[in-house]
């Protein structure tokens, strides 16, 4: 092998993930596409002049059928079209922006702490204690409380999604930094730098790169907390839609729901690396010839 | 000038239990190159810390050029093994940085510095586009442009190829002429050591102690052909006998 | 590697747990009195007297246990109607509308904080409820005999079991409507005032039944692999259902240790509950009372967008077993 990992150029890249996201669409087509006819038989009530019901018999009905018939699971082509009955736009718009503010907060208040635990042992080991309990904690856990706290206004939503993100950002800030090589900071020191300067100068340049993707990582967290942050006290919101639609059988818009976080987690995910692309650039140059 | 510039005197160093070094001493004198070496674990690199002031004795003292080394000290630079460039600033950035500390702007002397470990055309290059023996160069010029008044080198060339290798030495020896620096310089490999020193340090299994200090006398310029010489090769057998003693007393001692 | 053998046999085992002979029956229910009659029939050894075995299992909501009945999970539950019929407008044949077990009417209601005395007062206010359920209709209800529009004339704020009392009492909104025990919760509140039951609607003064009453439904596999003996099951069932009417007193303290709860909190539910027999099935089964009820719960649910269409819900029920 001439190198390992072995790599492909982007655009190679890209094409491939194209080829896949259609090989995806087409088995999802091919699965539900109605090729079939099936006569169904149900039962239809006999009524009488009343609405009285006198007896029962069996009807037969034509459905098309797919190879695969999961209630409310269509063609790519009705879910798509089922976007447009329900407000899809709106939805999309409203979870965005909480899961983005959201995930706003949970950083600020992560990565400086995360720092300053990894800097200081006697303060890792006092918080880390309180951050392993309530680490494991599901969001929705924290729905109730939250509600007696906060309300039902958007800040009781940000707070779900605040505590079902913080302990993750909080770790991968607390081991970035401490991941720093010991011997960039003996450098450093030995160059004259000031506590100061090695904090901002040093420490932070270090460790961005490792705390830029932890926060990827914890970008996607957040989206996991959508569900339980919309539960309660609102009508928008793509988890709202989830549950709310689940609640009368309408998997259709369910999937709608589920088809479109996947997609706007795809998409914050690129928009995460064109970031990290123009934040920390060293990382993503290769060796020349030298 | 043969005054002492730096100098270890009854110095005792314990880790808890473990005791890497006991009632050393050691001088090293101005523009001296010195070489150390020793079995592994012998504490050289701990005698390193010392002087660079990342550790503090725990009996004896450090002193450079007569004051006590407290605290870490700019003024003995430090060259570590795995270079510790910072990945994120270009190669200008990196030797820049000790003046940058102290707001100094320093164009025209980082060129110069370039220009002397001679990596010309690779200014504005990143650390992890540069091969290894690039990096040290950009790491021994970046200790250079603080001017230090000594240069610590831990192993610097332990992690380079052969071929690499035998470059820097060749181009540390020249660049140590060059600026008149004082060097105290530690490796495993007795070759390296003749083919730099003006005086090769022995020291023992652990505790740390000097055992034995040779001043060495092949003469300079200094290159490979000088390895197949009569004198060399009793040199290299001297200093290795002395070593391997020490290793296999510390092989006893910890089986 | 023995140890991984041994952890993939308990992880395989463990799959196979789920293995049932025919006679356990799965049951869908939860920690509301609705499903009384089955904690009867097990802890009472009905079942078991006519060669039955039930084992229930926890479903949160409505919603759930038809899934659950639909993918054969679950052989029968008890669950709110709403979901039920929200489920059959979305043509999910995969069971059937057996029965009514109880009308409870009086265990839910809409209760007003803050000086408030009267519906009309909410105009342009908030209200908490659990949306998309009997409580959800039952203000609807009430709303709409006020001369009050629920789509538009209040404003919803949805929340589920005690959040509902929380938003109350925090002043987030100055009604909230739930079922038991929640429903004594907000009438406990400061300066609460009831200001209707699911009694006060138009839907119980002409079929006096609830807004969503709680219906037992099957699944349709089940059933139809063996009719004759399903129905004998659900004979059985309702003896249950029959002993609970009976036997108040001993409901109370069966309910009470099956629970865990507060006894006069559930000597206040169930005093509401009236519990139907098998053959009263027959009577609750038409226009005069369920049927006529589920037309106007399911035009009130296409007035508030969660329906598409009126279901044919007369096509899933089994009458054919009463009308013997």
């Amino acid at each position: 092998m001439a190198r390992f990992p072995p790599t492909i150029p982007r655009r190679t890249r890209i094409q491939y993930g194209a080829l896949g996201l259609l090989l995806f669409f087409a088995l999802w087509w091919f699965l539900t596409a109605p090729f079939f006819t099936e006569v169904q038989t149900l039962r239809e009530a006999i009524e009488g002049p009343d609405g009285e019901i006198t007896g029962y018999r069996e009807v037969k009905r034509e459905v098309s059928s797919a190879i695969v018939n999961p209630p409310g699971l269509e063609t790519p082509w009705n879910t798509f079209n089922r976007a447009f009955e329900i407000g899809l736009p709106q939805h999309i718009l409203r979870s965005t922006l909480r899961i983005l503010i959201g995930f706003l907060i949970s950083t600020l208040l992560a990565v400086p702490l995360g720092i300053a635990m990894g800097l200081f042992p006697r303060l890792r080991a006092t918080v880390s204690p309180i951050v392993s309990l309530m680490r494991p904690l599901p969001s929705i856990a924290w729905v109730p409380l939250f509600v007696i706290w906060f309300g039902v206004d958007e800040a009781q939503k940000l707070a779900v999604i605040f505590v079902g993100s913080f302990a993750a950002a909080l770790i991968y800030t607390i081991e970035a930094t401490l991941k720093v090589e010991p011997d960039m900071i003996r450098a450093a020191t030995n160059l004259g730098a000031s506590r100061r300067q090695l904090l901002t100068r040093v420490l932070l340049p270090a460790a961005l790169p490792n705390i830029i993707s932890g926060l990827k990582v914890v970008l996607a967290i957040c989206w996991t907390c959508v569900i339980s942050a919309e539960i309660v006290g609102t009508q928008l919101g793509l988890g709202s839609l989830i549950w709310n639609r689940k609640e009368i059988s309408d998997t259709a818009a369910v999937l709608v729901g589920m088809a479109s976080i996947s997609v706007v987690v795809l998409l914050m995910d690129a928009a995460f690396g064109w970031f990290e692309r123009r934040l920390v650039p060293w990382m993503f140059l290769r060796r020349d010839a030298s | 000038m043969s005054e002492i510039l730096l100098s270890a005197k009854s110095v005792t160093q314990r880790f808890g239990d473990v005791v890497a070094l006991e009632n050393l001493d050691l001088g090293v004198k101005r523009e001296e190159f010195v070489v150390l070496v020793g079995a592994s674990g012998c504490g050289k690199s701990t005698l390193l810390n010392l002087f660079a002031g990342f550790d503090v004795p725990t009996e004896g003292t450090v002193t450079l050029m007569g004051e006590s080394i407290a605290g870490v000290e700019p003024r003995c630079g430090m060259v570590f093994q795995n270079y510790a460039l910072f990945p994120w600033l270009s190669v200008r950035g990196n030797i820049g940085f000790g003046p940058k500390l102290r707001g100094e702007v320093s164009e025209e002397r980082v060129t110069e510095l370039i220009k002397t470990v001679g990596i010309e055309g690779f200014d504005d290059h990143y650390p992890t586009q540069l091969s290894g023996g690039m990096k040290q160069r950009v790491a021994l010029a970046r200790t250079l442009a603080n001017d230090p008044e000594v240069l610590l080198c831990d192993e610097p060339f332990a992690a380079l190829d052969a071929m690499t290798r035998q470059v820097l030495q060749e181009e540390l020896s020249r660049v140590a002429a060059e600026t008149g620096k004082t060097v105290l310089f530690i490796t495993h490999s007795i070759d390296e050591a003749l083919l730099l020193s003006d005086r090769i340090v022995v020291m023992t299994a652990r505790p740390g102690r000097i055992k034995s200090s040779l001043e060495n006398p092949l003469p300079r310029p200094r290159s490979a052909e000088q390895q197949l010489t009569k004198e060399y090769m009793d040199l290299k057998r001297e200093i290795w006998e002395s070593v391997q003693e020490e290793v296999l007393a510390s092989i006893a001692t910890t089986r | 590697m023995r140890l991984f053998a041994v952890l993939v046999l308990c992880v395989l085992s463990v799959g196979c747990g789920g293995e049932k002979d025919d006679n356990t029956i799965v049951y869908a229910g939860s920690a509301w009195y609705g499903h009384a009659p089955v904690w009867v029939g097990i802890q009472k050894g009905i079942f078991e007297k006519h060669g039955f075995k039930v084992e229930e299992r926890m479903f949160g909501s409505s919603s759930d246990r038809i899934n659950a009945l639909e993918a054969g999970n679950a052989q029968f539950a008890s669950l709110g109607e709403v979901a039920m019929l929200t489920a059959m407008s979305r043509d999910r044949r995969g069971f059937y509308w057996i029965g009514c077990q109880n009308i409870a009417p009086g265990n839910e209601g809409l209760v007003a904080v803050g000086g408030i005395t009267s519906i009309a007062d909410l105009k342009g206010k908030k209200i908490a409820l659990q949306r998309i359920t009997s409580i959800h209709l039952t203000v609807a209800l009430l709303l709409e005999d006020a001369g009050l529009d629920i789509t538009k004339d209040v404003e919803i704020l949805n929340a589920t079991d005690s959040s509902v009392v929380d938003i109350v009492r925090r002043g987030d909104a100055v009604a909230g409507g739930m079922w038991e025990p929640f429903y004594t919760d907000l009438r406990g509140l400061e300066g609460a005032t009831v200001l209707g039951t699911d009694k006060d609607t138009s839907i119980y003064k002409r079929f006096k039944t609830m807004s969503g009453p709680d219906v037992i439904c099957a699944s349709k596999a089940w059933i139809d692999k063996d009719s004759a003996r399903a129905k004998k099951f659900f004979q059985a069932y309702w003896e249950a259902v029959a002993w609970c009417k009976d036997n108040p007193k001993e409901l109370l303290d069966l309910v009470v240790a099956h629970l865990g709860k507060d006894r006069e909190a559930v000597k206040t539910a169930l005093q509401n509950f009236e519990w139907l027999t098998w053959d009263e099935q027959r009577s609750m089964l038409s226009p005069k009372r369920m049927f006529g009820q589920a037309q106007v719960a399911s035009e009130l649910l296409k007035r508030l967008g969660q329906l598409d269409s009126i279901p044919k819900f007369k096509d899933w029920t089994r009458l054919d077993w009463f009308l013997e």
